[in-house]
């Protein structure tokens, strides 16, 4: 009985942990414009995000060392230097994201200015990753963010017309009335959104730092698998309920406000009250794996002592560093730019990011002397290798289409 | 690689730099009446009661900076012919009668100043005359949406 | 003492004893833990002893040793080119060295060591100041 609480208890952490403010704004952005055409999308990443977080996981579990180090030690100190800078600045551009997320939804609660929440937010997430033990915290944050379920709820309440949704789910190509450069970009930008790079590098330092062993492959394959769908479909669903009540009245999603608006519309006070807790719970937890992400990547690339479980004191560097990211995204929210704005292109700079994180992963899963007889099976390596494909294709696309359609005007 | 991209990137700001006027005044249109639209779904949810005040007041005070964005962008278009300075004007109204409409709404339901109920009509009113230029085909240039 | 060589060595026949590693696949970049497994750094380069910068070595000469881990600025060296002077350079002399595998393990704690001097300014300055910094998680 124990073990399968243990067992429900991952699976429900990967669900509330996979939307972030990232999939939020995107998938209520492409319902309110597109409807459910793009859903082809988040299906796509899903699967993606499956394949390499339990290859990720399985490296760490296997080999006892954390992407970043090995990143350094197989594709040398250059490469990993270049990696490293690119991941951990776009990193913070999605801490940033996800600080302004959670004071967004705080305006949301109290109509108080989101500027006074940012200090708020940020010392909230910092003084967790100082003190707080870190299981428990992600499993409050897992557990109250699957209160987003309330977006499923909502869109059943809401008797949309099914075969009209279903419709543009499976209608190819964009609609008549959205460019096809736009159509992309919202393809790329939700992609970017799905397959979040920090989450295989908080994956991955997780298993280290919970010392996984091959038997706890087997859990995390449970929960990757199960649980990281089934925050597919929550994505869905957020772009389900704007296509029904935001898409017929031409509301173009530009705030997050909009986003609950359906859910308030469907199902009142009680259903809103869900989702703003969803919310609140799911942007915190991001902004908590973020964080630790940026202090993971830094740490592994210079041989710091790392890790949430040692005391601050003797991972001096560590917690220093994600001391100052976390201020740096302080500083960039204090210049009053527009939360939502940041998402968006955190989503997008996320996308060019992936070849950096997943090229890594598969080739080092490839390679015999840290993974034995672990090593990718052929039907792995085929999939991998033709998501590196689509990886690539939407990291070379994703900066040409910001330019041409204007980040998505 | 280095030309291409600053290929790419002369191009982009050509493009971005040749967006016509009316192109401009069609996309202010079109967040104005996203933004109206907001407006009136908000206030509909706050007289059921199926929000929370608070919820409210931040969906009509985005709504309202979405309003000021769109007047600014059409404020600092220049307009070449009469027809477009037509245009212009035209929008402006509008978006100026959704402003007004929707800085009520957001005052009866922070501060209790008017009734709420009153403002509806004034809503309604704003997204017809919003609705109405985004539906009328544009004179001049009709550069892609 | 664990005897480097490079792979590429002709005299294959003469194996020494003790462990053959390539000092660049496996001992470069690699995370280097102390007594009590606490991550100390990562070597960033190797001091070699027995060798002029430039010289050519004569065949049959006594093959040139590592004498240190070098770590610090000597990362910059090694990725932008340039040598640091002597005085700035942050060694770990090679006798510290306990074992090499995946990690290169010493056999003295990190707390007694140069290398891990920023850290230990780093915790006793900022990081140490902060209240909570010194006790271990909840």
């Amino acid at each position: 009985m124990k073990r399968l609480f243990a067992v429900a208890l991952g699976v429900l952490t990967a669900i509330g942990g996979f939307v972030d403010i990232g999939d939020l704004v995107t998938n209520a952005v492409v319902g309110s414009r597109f409807g459910l055409g793009l859903a082809w999308v988040v299906l796509v990443g899903v699967v993606g995000i499956c394949v390499y977080a339990q290859m990720a996981g399985r490296v760490a579990a296997v080999s006892g060392r954390a992407t970043f180090e090995i990143i350094r030690e197989r594709l040398g100190p250059r490469a990993g230097l270049a990696n490293l800078a690119a991941s951990f600045l776009i990193n913070l551009l999605t801490v940033t994201a996800e600080i302004g997320g959670v004071a967004l939804a705080l305006q949301l609660a109290t109509s108080v200015d989101p500027g006074w929440w940012i200090p708020v937010a940020a010392f909230g997430v910092w003084i967790v990753i100082w003190r707080a033990k870190f299981e428990l915290l992600e499993n409050v944050t897992g557990m109250l963010g699957l209160a987003l379920i309330v977006f499923a709820v909502a869109l059943f309440m809401l008797s949309p017309d099914w075969g009209q949704l279903a419709g543009q789910a499976l209608q190819p190509g964009p609609p008549a009335e959205e460019p096809v450069a736009t159509y992309w970009f919202y393809a790329v930008a939700l992609f970017g959104a799905a397959m979040t790079p920090y989450e295989v590098f908080f994956f991955s330092s997780g298993a280290i730092e919970e010392r996984w062993t091959v038997e706890d492959l087997a859990k995390s394959r449970l929960n990757v698998l199960v649980g990281f769908p089934l925050g597919g479909l929550l994505s869905i669903a957020i772009a389900g309920c704007a296509a029904v009540v935001l898409l017929p009245r031409a509301i173009d999603v530009t705030s997050l406000s909009q986003v609950v608006l359906p859910v308030a519309e469907a199902g009142g006070k009680v259903a809103l009250a869900f989702v703003i807790v969803g919310i609140l719970a799911a942007t915190f937890g991001a902004a908590l794996e973020t964080t630790l992400s940026s202090g993971y990547t830094l740490a592994q690339y210079f041989g710091w002592s790392w890790g949430k479980f040692r005391r601050p004191a003797r991972a001096a560097r560590f917690h220093l560093a994600m001391i100052i990211g976390i201020l740096i995204a302080v500083g960039i929210l204090a210049t009053g730019v527009d939360p939502i704005l940041v998402t968006e292109y955190s989503v997008v700079f996320s996308a060019v990011a992936l070849p950096l994180t997943y090229l890594p992963i598969l080739i080092i899963a490839n390679d015999r002397e840290y993974m034995g007889d672990h090593v990718n099976g052929r039907a792995m390596n085929v999939v991998g290798q033709v998501y590196l494909v689509i990886i690539l294709a939407a990291a070379l696309t994703a900066i040409p289409l910001l330019i041409v359609t204007g980040a998505g005007a | 690689m280095v030309a291409a991209s600053a290929a790419l990137a002369l191009g982009a700001v050509l493009l971005t730099g040749c967006t016509s006027a009316e192109a401009t005044y069609d996309a202010a249109v079109r967040q104005g009446v996203a933004a109206i639209e907001t407006a009136k779904l908000a206030v509909d949810q706050e007289l059921a009661g199926r929000t929370f005040t608070p919820t409210a007041i931040t969906t009509l005070g985005d709504a309202r900076r979405e309003l000021v964005d769109a007047t600014g962008q059409v404020a600092e278009t220049d307009a070449s012919t009469a027809a477009e300075a037509e245009t212009r004007a035209e929008v402006l109204d509008a978006l100026g009668t959704a402003l007004e409409a929707v800085g009520r709404a957001r005052d009866a339901v922070a501060s209790g100043v008017g009734s709420l109920g009153g403002v509806v009509p004034q809503l309604e009113d704003a997204a017809e005359e919003l609705s109405a230029l985004e539906q009328r085909p544009t004179p001049g240039s009709g550069g892609d949406g | 003492m664990t005897e480097a060589m490079n792979t590429n060595d002709a005299d294959a026949t003469r194996q020494p004893a003790g462990q053959v590693l390539d000092a660049h696949l496996h001992v470069l970049d690699r995370q280097v833990l102390d007594r009590d497994a606490v991550p100390v750094t990562t070597v960033d380069d190797l001091e070699l002893d027995g060798i002029e910068l430039g010289a050519r070595i004569e065949p049959g000469s006594p093959p040139p040793t590592v004498s240190a881990i070098l770590t610090g600025p000597q990362l910059a060296m090694r990725l932008f080119g340039g040598h640091a002077p002597a005085a700035r350079r942050i060694a770990i002399p090679w006798r510290l060295v306990a074992d090499i595998g995946t990690v290169v393990r010493l056999g003295v704690s990190g707390d007694d060591l140069d290398a891990g001097w920023v850290e230990r300014w780093v915790s006793r300055h900022l990081i140490g100041r902060i209240p909570g910094g010194r006790h271990d998680p909840e």
